[in-house]
């Protein structure tokens, strides 16, 4: 979603008047030893960060520079180092409410999913290259649901030995006489017997119904070239998204957090 | 009215049936009903009383007011005008809370006296014919009456007559004993009185019916009585010495039930049990009571609930029990392990007089049925009708269960009926109980063979022919019970029933058996496999050899609820149809031992897509979508499905450009058999001035040989249960749609679906359509 559209989506939503406005400004919060910024609307045209709008948050306190890559997906998925500018914005509907731009470059071709950088990992620890686990990614010509096997919105990602890890919905129920209503869905990844929770909180979930495996794992494959799993999936609403690298992984986990960003939209926004 | 019990042998005549005449219905079921408004069986005042001799004596009231007895001959002349009582007209009071209307109640009974109407007056008919009138110590309405050896008439129970200022005293528990003595007069003795007041209401002032114990004279001048309003007190009166004793009790409460004298000088007590909150036992069990020892032991189980009937003992070999509640006639052939469903009538006759005639002919003389559910009180059966009664297990009768809901599959020429509810509406309740018969009729002879009842009564069942002799049940007992579902395959050769314990309710995984029956289905059998599916997407398997089930690892892709299914003779598995709900895994936090399954969330959406199964690559394929949003579906023998769909068109508003309006069409499909396509075909009459809806039925048949495996069968919903329907033969060249008939389901709160069967020529053979909630099963006939 490019920020004119959420500039006026703001505007046609809300009605607030501009001292309410500033109290109520978009939130995100990113976390994690790398910094990971979305595709800001997963299931909507892509942002291309190469047009003249860039990526527009408040209260961004990002700098310019490199170290930046980003993940972008065409027939093939590939990684790619980029540099960041940040440049001033101002919102012409409101006084003395700025935005910050933020603009790549180089861009890939093909769909942006993430831009990402390493900042407080070892660099040991993080050798960004495609690795040869199965890349999936759901585009036209290419479903995820081909390569997956559909099971309750289940995915099963192919690994080097021939097995496969599942990614489930999974309700967790407080007790085993609650019905469905007292759970909450989450996201759990499972390679033979090990399972991990890896988000959790209803956020594959809208109107009741819980989203495909296209939609709630925008992408799974090798990016730190260890031969094994890494996934980028949806962790919160209005395109939260969440990296796991395996290289990550703590012991007894099967990944590990990499970074995950958060964005909390004003009040009465659907995304 | 009728709670008289007798005990009447056969006799021979020299006519066994009636003659025909226009007033002769012969029906399907081999009943021959006559009726003839001149018989005027109607207006009694007290029980038929069959004479013995093939007759039957009607008290009723004449049209003038005046009271006179009929006497009617079932066979041959249609009756005959018995005898006026000169001078007797049935008394009421008002201040008993009756009304001109309503007149007293007598009881009725034959010895060598002569004929005996006994109640709120005594009133003797002479063999001369003559008449003498008498009165009880404390008159009563409607009570029970026995003869015994001696020609007296022992008289018990009924309600008080005139009692408002009658002073009854302490200990009276309504018996009587009435004689003509010396002087030719009718006294009543001062006799012993039962040892508790177990006959209801004794004393009792108000006027109200009596509640159905019985008593039989068993030998010797003694009499046993038991039962009543659920009651299980057992007693035994020995006329000799004036004594009332207690004996052991029933096993279970009845009342409206029957009892005979057996020739080994046991007592058989059949029908009428009441568990009122127990429905799949109630009014079929029998009891059998050993004058050794007194006591009462569980005997063979009727197939289907039976009261306010009569026991009538053939050849001293066969007990029927007939006009009652049931719309037919049971027999048990003393010893045999099961009874049988010897006849079918096309109306219940309860309380009807009960006349044997020659040749296993059996006459029931006018009586009561159910009336629709909109009406609370029973309404007369018109006439009488006589039916033969078969020897063994063979009827020539349509099974019984076609007149209920009972669960039907057919299978070549053999048609499986199980169970179905019966309606009893008759006492004003909308209350209908569950039967357990079990019928498998052969459609080219037209026999019914009865095989043993099932274990209870069925509420619902499912039912599929695993091979060309044995069938697997899913059965429901009660939808408020909290009881496991009964799966039984039944060997219809031999009777014999396995039951298999049910390990699928706990994958199933409600506490309610009435969940789990709802969402599994029996969708076919290949391989010596049946194919149970789920609609949350389990799949269990039936291992017809080792007759154990398992659960298919293999998930579908979604779940279906409502949906059609078939399994295809060569393994193909179709599902189509229904609404999708999605699954989740779910477990339960911070527990190790709790296991994880799939549960059904969200709301459900209709499909536009179907999946079957390939056998030989072991996979789910999805079809094509159509191009018709959702709707009822029909799977093909072929595996074509057929699907009836809504489209919506958003169209512009001319004037209010900004206020567009849907436009919704239905639009019929067929698929090829690989589900890559989907052609239009005609709308049904019924859909071409309307959109179809979800009450709409497609339906594709089971049975006929594969005559009907291209037909497709419409049912458009008219409201109300009704059902309009129309068929299209999809082999023509230029397929049109054929009108075939109107059902109806029985309203709410009669048992859920009644058995529609519906005529249908085509391609030179005459079928039966058996409609119902399952869809329709065709057989020649």
């Amino acid at each position: 979603m490019n920020p004119k559209c959420l500039l006026v989506f703001f505007c046609t939503a809300i009605g607030l008047p501009l001292a309410a406005l500033s109290q109520d400004e978009p939130d995100y919060k990113t976390t994690g030893p790398v910094l990971v910024l979305p595709d800001h609307s997963p299931d909507t045209a892509r942002y291309y960060p190469s047009s003249s709008e860039g990526l527009a948050l408040s209260n961004v306190t990002f700098k310019s520079g490199k170290g930046w890559w980003i993940l972008s997906c065409e027939t093939t998925c590939k990684i790619t180092p980029s540099t960041l500018t940040v440049s001033e914005g101002q919102y012409s509907q409101y006084d003395d409410l700025s935005y910050k731009v933020l603009q790549w470059s180089p861009v890939p071709t093909g769909n942006t999913l993430l831009m990402f950088k390493p900042l407080h990992v070892p660099a040991h620890t993080l050798k960004l290259s495609a690795g040869p686990i199965t890349t999936y990614y759901p585009i036209d010509g290419d479903s995820i649901e081909k390569a997956m096997s559909v099971r309750a919105k289940e995915a099963e990602l192919l690994l080097l030995d021939g097995t496969r890890a599942q990614l489930l919905p999974v309700l967790v129920l407080p007790d085993s006489k609650s019905d469905q209503s007292k759970g909450v869905i989450s996201l759990e990844l499972r390679i033979g017997e090990q399972r991990q929770t890896l988000v959790q909180g209803n956020f594959i979930v809208q109107d009741n119904y819980i989203f495909s495996p296209k939609e709630y794992l925008p992408w799974s494959g090798d990016m730190d070239n260890d031969g094994k799993l890494d996934v980028l999936i949806r962790s919160g609403f209005c395109g939260s998204v969440a990296l796991f690298l395996s290289s990550l992984a703590k012991p007894g986990e099967l990944v590990g957090e990499a970074g995950r960003f958060e964005y909390l939209p004003l009040a009465g926004n659907n995304c | 009215m009728r709670y008289l019990m007798f005990l009447i042998l056969g006799v021979f005549l020299t006519a066994c049936s009636p003659t025909d005449s226009s007033q002769t219905d012969y029906l399907p079921s081999g009943e021959k009903w006559v009726n003839d408004a001149a018989l005027h069986i109607d207006d009694e005042f007290a029980p038929m009383l069959p004479m013995g001799d093939g007759s039957v004596l009607i008290f009723r009231r004449t049209y003038n007011g005046d009271y006179e007895t009929r006497r009617l001959w079932p066979t041959g002349t249609p009756w005959q005008l018995a005898e006026t009582i000169n001078g007797f007209r049935v008394p009421y009071s008002v201040s008993d809370g009756y009304s001109s209307s309503k007149r007293a109640k007598y009881a009725s009974v034959n010895n060598k006296q002569g004929i005996w109407l006994i109640g709120a007056t005594i009133e003797l008919i002479r063999p001369d014919n003559s008449h003498l009138t008498g009165l009880l110590r404390f008159p009563s309405n409607a009570p029970q009456v026995l003869s015994l050896p001696d020609d007296s008439v022992l008289v018990v129970g009924g309600q008080l007559w005139n009692a408002k200022n009658v002073q009854i005293p302490p200990k009276y528990h309504n018996v009587e004993r009435i004689r003509l003595n010396d002087d030719g007069l009718i006294v009543s003795e001062n006799v012993a009185q039962l040892p508790d007041c177990v006959v209801p209401r004794c004393n009792a002032r108000e006027f109200n019916s009596p509640e159905g114990f019985s008593m039989i004279h068993i030998g010797q001048g003694r009499v046993l009585l038991t039962g009543g309003y659920g009651n299980s007190n057992t007693y035994i009166y020995d006329s000799a010495s004036d004594t009332w004793r207690e004996s052991a009790p029933l096993n279970e409460g009845r009342k409206h039930f029957s009892l005979s004298l057996l020739p080994d000088g046991r007592v058989l007590a059949a029908g009428g049990n009441e568990q009122y909150h127990d429905l799949s036992h109630r009014g079929m069990s029998t009891e059998l009571w050993d004058p050794k020892t007194e006591q009462w032991a569980m005997g063979p189980k009727l197939p289907v609930p039976m009261r306010s009937h009569t026991a009538v003992l053939v050849k001293n070999k066969t007990v029927l029990l007939a006009g009652g509640r049931f719309a037919g006639v049971l027999a048990w052939d003393i010893g045999a392990p099961h009874w049988r469903i010897a006849a079918k009538l096309a109306m219940a006759r309860e309380n009807a007089g009960v006349v044997p005639l020659c040749n296993r002919n059996l006459a029931l003389v006018g009586g009561w049925h159910a009336r629709d559910y909109d009406e609370a009180y029973g309404r007369r059966t018109e006439g009488y009708s006589v039916v033969k009664i078969p020897e063994g297990m063979i009827s020539l009768d349509i099974p019984a269960g076609l007149s209920t809901n009972a669960a039907v599959a057919v299978r070549g020429p053999q048609l499986f009926v199980l169970g179905g509810m019966s309606a009893n509406t008759f006492d004003g309740g909308v209350a209908s109980e569950p039967t357990a018969s079990v019928e498998v009729y052969d459609t080219t002879r037209h026999v019914t063979r009865n095989l043993p009842e099932f274990p209870v009564g069925v509420q619902a069942a499912k039912v599929l022919w695993l091979d060309d002799h044995r069938v697997l049940v899913m059965a429901l007992e009660s939808d408020y019970a909290i009881s496991p579902l009964w799966f039984v395959v039944v060997d219809t050769l031999t009777g014999k029933q396995t039951l298999l314990p049910d390990t699928l309710s706990k994958e199933l995984g409600s506490s309610r058996s009435i969940d789990n029956y709802d969402r599994l289905q029996l969708v076919g059998v290949h391989d010596n496999r049946a194919w149970l599916i789920d609609m949350a997407s389990s799949i269990y398997w039936f291992d017809m050899r080792q007759n154990i089930f398992s659960k298919n690892p293999v998930r579908r892709p979604v779940g279906r609820h409502d949906f059609s299914g078939r399994v295809l003779d060569n393994g193909k598995v179709v599902l189509a149809g229904g609404r999708y709900s999605q699954m989740v895994l779910a477990h339960v936090e911070n527990c190790q031992n709790c296991p994880e399954k799939y549960l059904e969330f969200g709301t459900y959406l209709p499909l536009s897509t179907y999946e079957f199964y390939e056998p030989v690559a072991q996979k789910w394929i999805t079809s094509v979508p159509s191009m018709a949003f959702g709707g009822v579906s029909a799977v093909l023998a072929d595996g074509r499905v057929a699907k009836l769909g809504t489209i919506t068109e958003r169209l512009k508003n001319p004037i209010k450009t900004n206020s567009p309006s849907d436009k919704v069409s239905t639009l019929l499909e067929l698929s090829d058999i690989e589900g890559g396509h989907w052609q239009s075909l005609t709308l049904p009459p019924p859909l071409q001035t309307r959109v179809s809806q979800d009450s709409d039925r497609l339906v594709s048949v089971s049975g006929a040989e594969g005559l009907l495996d291209k037909v497709l069968f419409f049912g458009g919903h008219q409201g109300e249960g009704q059902f309009d329907w129309w068929w299209l033969d999809l082999n023509s060249v230029k397929p049109v749609w054929q009108h075939l008939g109107i059902t109806q389901a029985a309203p709410v709160f009669m048992p859920k679906e009644k058995l529609d069967l519906k005529p249908l020529q085509f391609a030179g053979h005459t079928l039966t359509l058996i409609i119902n909630k399952a869809g329709i099963t065709a057989f020649e006939r």
